[in-house]
């Protein structure tokens, strides 16, 4: 599979400054270390909790903050030796012809279009800032972007406050789609809107990418969601990956405790699926402060010694060398859950059918 | 079963400069004693107008139209209760955060980030038990008989203790709050009413509640905060708990952890009837035992919670179920194609009828009114005419 | 295909007039501004100016110190030195007008631009211009223009120029704080995700949802600079003696303010024109600002 994006020991620390000379006193590790790397053509769901650093890998990767430490590294179809962007400025980035190669989609709609532009302004800005097109080449564009996300031109010269919050996503995504990029970051675009329009947006996304031939990075704290669209999915856990496996395998044999607890925690809609839940003790612990060990000890109930001293490694699991876990005891995880639970209905609950 | 709530009819208007919103369009639903009814329905549906019309706290352009809310706290009785509507101002004050606590879905907005989480529960227990905790500290029982004086209050201030249970609104309690220092008079009301706290704090599932009450919100996490809301709402021991949105900002694991503790308080009888408003139809289903489902101001469906989810009626709650995915999805996820109506100018007839799969000529012309289907399960299609 | 539907922009224009005209002393406001405006178009016209090459300069008739009551000659009388009091209220609307347009537009555009590039790329930069800003406002306002007028001579241009140098400084501020909260909004980092450059950013995302509040105190200065530059006229800084000046007239009346023992209000004609051309000026602009703010409020303008 041709690479499109490496993610190498990528870091990101908020520095909190403080006292009269604004020294540097500690940092809030977002993104603590994480190697990733997404295919051409895949969709790579990033999935955790508030904190866990999932939005912050999707802005390091499209460049709205400057990482750290590590590397961010793009294979664009033209140069498949690879550019290292991670320190690249936007000039830079236009001078070699990268602009508009890779886009993002927010969370909230309301908020990522600018209230006092026009719609057929807001599509266009992409291709204004990418450079190359003319007024009349751009007018027509965003006729076809327009069509293509199910709207009409009537809708051109509106502002976005006369739209619905579907109907503004799907402006958010022609947006996105202007500049025919190779990879777009999704930043939870379904989480701020209701569960039919959700559905709308998903089935949108997911005929752009196989019309176009998108890789997205689609970051979401909604599993199902996620499972619906993605391939291979990335469990994230206080800056760091604990889990990632293609979606079929991830779902059928989760071996992280942490991802069995995100599994349970998902409210369904479904009567029978009604059972006890794990439901982990406690928060998130504070991302300025991660605890020593296995970032997870402090709410898992599996934690032993080992636990709260090493910090366990990414590796695979020992059936499938894809699908990779973080956890001292991984192997023993799935019978664990059992045992504890006394649950066979757990296994039941997650197999892949 | 009694009804604890009984909505009929209930008409909402909201005035603007693009026209009338019609809101609410005859809400009729009733919430039992000693269950959990869920209003479910997208953004923009009623759901939350419908509770805020309840309380009375529709915001400036919105009018209560029509309709009555009948609300008996007493399960026994079999009265119809009295109509919230035909009520003063003043006695809807009495009732908000007494007998009806509503916890919102942020918590930031709802604790005062000066005041000690203590202080905030406390303050939400002493406003309706003041009495009874001045006649525990001056050692009275109910009828007033001076058993054996159990001080923990300044002595010198016992006369003022005797007065505020007698005469509440006496000139010489007004004046004493103006004088600084004595105007602490009463601090030991406020530490009773602080052990209660802590006491509440317990049940909730809080650890280290002694520490957390002389904590401060920003030193929470946003489960906790909630937590806490939860907490000053059920200090006032009310007979309806409201929750608008609770868990929706938060994290799945810290919101399955508040469900959680939902359910665990109506096991254990802290609360016996829950409203839960919510965009989430799994939340819906984890934790109540009725349902109703809004589109467009107006109520669908209403019914058991697993009728409901088992057995969809209405075209707009089979659609809704569809397009949430599944852990066992097969297939592409169906969604509901156009867009929610503006209510300035809804649909004639059935609110739906332009999204609807079923429409028929008559859905275009008069709305339908609810039907039963089954046994407490009710739906407003002609589909079921 | 844009004929069919009436322009987005024309909608927002018309609801924006809605609002404005919703509030009736917004109404008084643009009613005395309009017309002071017609005043000051149509000067010539009113009131024919006697030397066409210096219109500005208020015509008299003699030298006699005392003033002389309203006649048919002179409709609302003349100050000391005999200067037609109606020909200076007429043409001093212009100059009020050309005083509070100037220099707060001026002010606005060193401001509103300062303030930008101070909010939007924060840091180093943002410490620097903020400093500056303090220390322009350590300077008190009545000696930096005395200190232009001992420099360049007495004259309005001068003054103006020291206004500005006073008046920026709080739009800088304002606008500061206005790019602070919109800084880190989505469509902000949306356009930089875009690629857009910085000054595309600043000029098309930022300015127009951050420009509001300055906005509405620069037109509520526009009123307000006039008191100020009639002020400095009236301590000898402003304007040149004879010139159609509100606060130049208030100066010439000083010493008929109260009149003679047993008719103190003889002279009354000398202050109360200009002192309520200059106070409906004031008022004019104030009502317009109000307006303007309740019209742009974003929370306050849908629902």
């Amino acid at each position: 599979m041709e690479k499109i994006l490496e993610l190498k020991k990528l870091k990101k620390h908020y520095p909190i400054h403080g006292g009269v000379l604004r020294r540097q006193l500690n940092s809030v590790k977002a993104l603590d270390g994480i190697d990733l790397t997404i295919n051409r053509g895949e969709c790579i769901g990033i999935v955790g909790e508030s904190g866990c650093g999932k939005t912050t890998t999707g802005k390091a990767v499209i460049k709205l903050h400057k990482s750290t430490d590590g590397q961010i590294i793009y294979y664009p179809k033209a140069e498949p030796g690879g550019i290292d962007i991670t320190r690249l400025s936007r000039s830079q980035v236009r001078k070699i012809g990268l602009t508009g190669k890779m886009q993002m989609v927010f969370q909230d709609p309301t908020t990522s279009l600018n209230p006092r532009m026009l719609i057929k302004n807001i599509i266009a800005e992409p291709m204004l800032a990418k450079g190359g097109f003319t007024a009349g080449q751009r007018h027509e564009k965003v006729l076809e972007l327009l069509n293509l996300v199910g709207l009409t031109k009537d809708h051109l010269l509106r502002y976005p406050h006369e739209f619905s919050g579907g109907q503004r996503q799907r402006i958010a995504v022609a947006r996105a789609i202007a500049t025919n990029p190779e990879l777009i970051v999704l930043d939870e675009p379904t989480s701020a809107l209701d569960v039919s329009v959700q559905a709308q947006i998903l089935n949108l996304l997911k005929k752009l990418k196989d019309e176009f031939n998108l890789t997205y990075i689609f970051i979401t704290h909604h599993l199902l969601v996620v499972k619906y669209i993605s391939t291979r999915i990335v469990v994230m856990y206080l800056g760091k990956i604990v889990e990632t496996a293609d979606t079929q395998s991830l779902f059928a044999h989760p071996l992280h405790p942490y991802t069995f607890a995100l599994f349970s925690g998902i409210p369904s809609t479904d009567a029978k699926d009604i059972s006890n839940r794990i439901v982990l003790k406690g928060d998130v612990p504070s991302p300025i402060d991660p605890p020593q060990g296995c970032r997870f000890h402090t709410r898992c109930p599996f934690s032993i010694n080992l636990c709260e001293q090493v910090e366990p490694a990414l590796e695979p699991a020992k059936d499938n060398l894809d699908h990779k876990v973080a956890c001292h005891r991984k192997d023993e995880v799935p019978d664990l859950i059992q045992d504890v639970y006394k649950k066979d209905a757990v296994k039941n609950q997650f197999a892949f059918k | 079963m009694t009804h604890i709530l009984d909505i009929k009819d209930l008409v909402t208007n909201f005035y603007t400069y693009e026209g009338v919103v019609k809101a609410l369009n005859k809400v009729s639903f009733h919430v039992n004693h000693g269950s959990t009814f869920g209003l479910v329905g997208e953004s923009g549906c009623g759901k939350s107008v419908t509770v805020r019309s309840i309380m009375q706290i529709v915001q400036s352009p919105g009018v209560i139209e029509g309709g009555e809310i009948h609300f008996s706290p007493d399960s026994d009785n079999g009265e119809t209760g009295i109509d919230l509507l035909k009520q003063t101002e003043r006695f809807m004050q009495d009732l908000r955060g007494n007998k009806i606590s509503m916890i919102f879905q942020e918590p930031n907005a709802a604790l005062n980030p000066i005041m000690t989480i203590g202080e905030q529960i406390a303050e939400s227990y002493v406003f309706h038990r003041k009495n009874q905790i001045i006649e525990k500290i001056l050692g009275l029982d109910r009828t007033g008989e001076n058993l054996f004086p159990k001080v923990s209050a300044n002595p010198l201030f016992l006369p003022l203790y005797h007065l505020a249970l007698h005469r509440p609104d006496a000139f010489l309690l007004e004046l004493i709050k103006k004088v600084p220092f004595l105007r602490n008079w009463d601090r030991a009301v406020l530490h009773t009413a602080i052990e209660k706290s802590v006491e509440l704090l317990a049940t909730l599932g809080i650890p280290n509640p002694d520490k957390i009450v002389h904590q401060y919100p920003h030193n929470l996490s946003g489960g906790m905060k909630q937590r806490v809301v939860i907490a000053i709402a059920l200090a006032s021991e009310p007979v309806l708990l409201i929750a608008d949105e609770a868990t929706s900002n938060l994290d799945v694991t810290v919101q399955a952890q508040i469900l959680d503790l939902l359910k665990d308080l109506k096991k254990k009888n802290i609360i016996s009837s829950i409203l839960l408003i919510t965009h989430d139809l799994g939340v819906v289903n984890e934790t109540c035992d009725r349902v109703g489902v809004m589109y467009a101001g107006n109520l669908c469906e209403v019914g058991k919670v697993t009728d409901l989810f088992e057995n969809p009626k209405h075209p707009y709650t089979k659609a809704l179920l569809d397009s949430v995915p599944k852990i066992r999805q097969i297939g592409d996820l169906k969604s509901i194609a156009g867009n929610v109506p503006n209510l300035v100018n809804p649909p004639l007839g059935c609110r739906f009828h332009p999204r609807c799969g079923h429409a028929m000529a008559k859905c275009k012309e008069v709305f339908p009114e609810m039907t039963i289907v089954d046994d407490d399960h009710e739906v407003a299609c002609y589909l079921y005419h | 295909m844009e004929t069919k539907v009436e322009h987005p922009r024309l909608k927002e224009l018309k609801f924006t007039l809605y609002r404005i005209f919703r509030n009736p002393s917004a109404i008084i406001g643009i009613i005395l501004l309009a017309a002071f405006t017609l005043v000051a178009l149509f000067a010539p016209h009113i009131a024919p100016p006697k030397y066409k090459h210096r219109p500005y300069m208020m015509p008299h008739k003699g030298y006699s110190m005392e003033p002389k009551a309203p006649s048919q000659q002179n409709f609302f009388g003349t100050t000391s030195g005999q200067y037609d009091i109606f020909y200076g209220v007429v043409w001093g609307t212009r100059t009020a007008f050309r005083i509070g347009i100037i220099v707060v537009l001026t002010a606005f555009v060193i401001g509103a631009s300062f303030g930008i590039i101070a909010g939007y790329y924060g840091g180093w930069i943002d410490e620097i211009i903020m400093r500056v800003v303090d220390v322009f406002f350590a300077v008190p306002f009545t000696i930096l223009a005395m200190a232009f007028v001992v420099r360049f001579g007495r004259g309005l241009d001068q003054i103006m120029i020291a206004m500005v140098l006073v008046v920026w400084r709080r739009y800088a501020r304002v606008m500061r704080a206005g790019v602070l909260s919109v800084r880190n909004e989505d469509y902000i980092l949306a356009a930089k995700s875009m690629g857009v450059s910085d000054i595309k950013i600043m000029l098309r995302h930022i300015f127009p949802n951050a420009v509001y509040p300055v906005m509405v105190i620069a037109f509520m200065d526009a009123g307000s600079i006039v008191i100020t530059a009639a002020f400095l006229s009236f301590i000898g800084l402003g304007a040149p003696i004879g010139y159609a000046d509100w606060g130049q007239m208030l100066a010439m009346a000083r010493n008929y303010i109260v009149g003679p023992v047993g008719e103190p209000l003889k002279y009354w004609y000398t202050i109360f024109f200009p002192g309520s051309a200059m106070i409906l000026f004031v008022l004019a602009w104030n009502l317009f600002g109000d307006a303007i703010r309740d019209a742009f409020d974003p929370k306050l303008r849908r629902k």
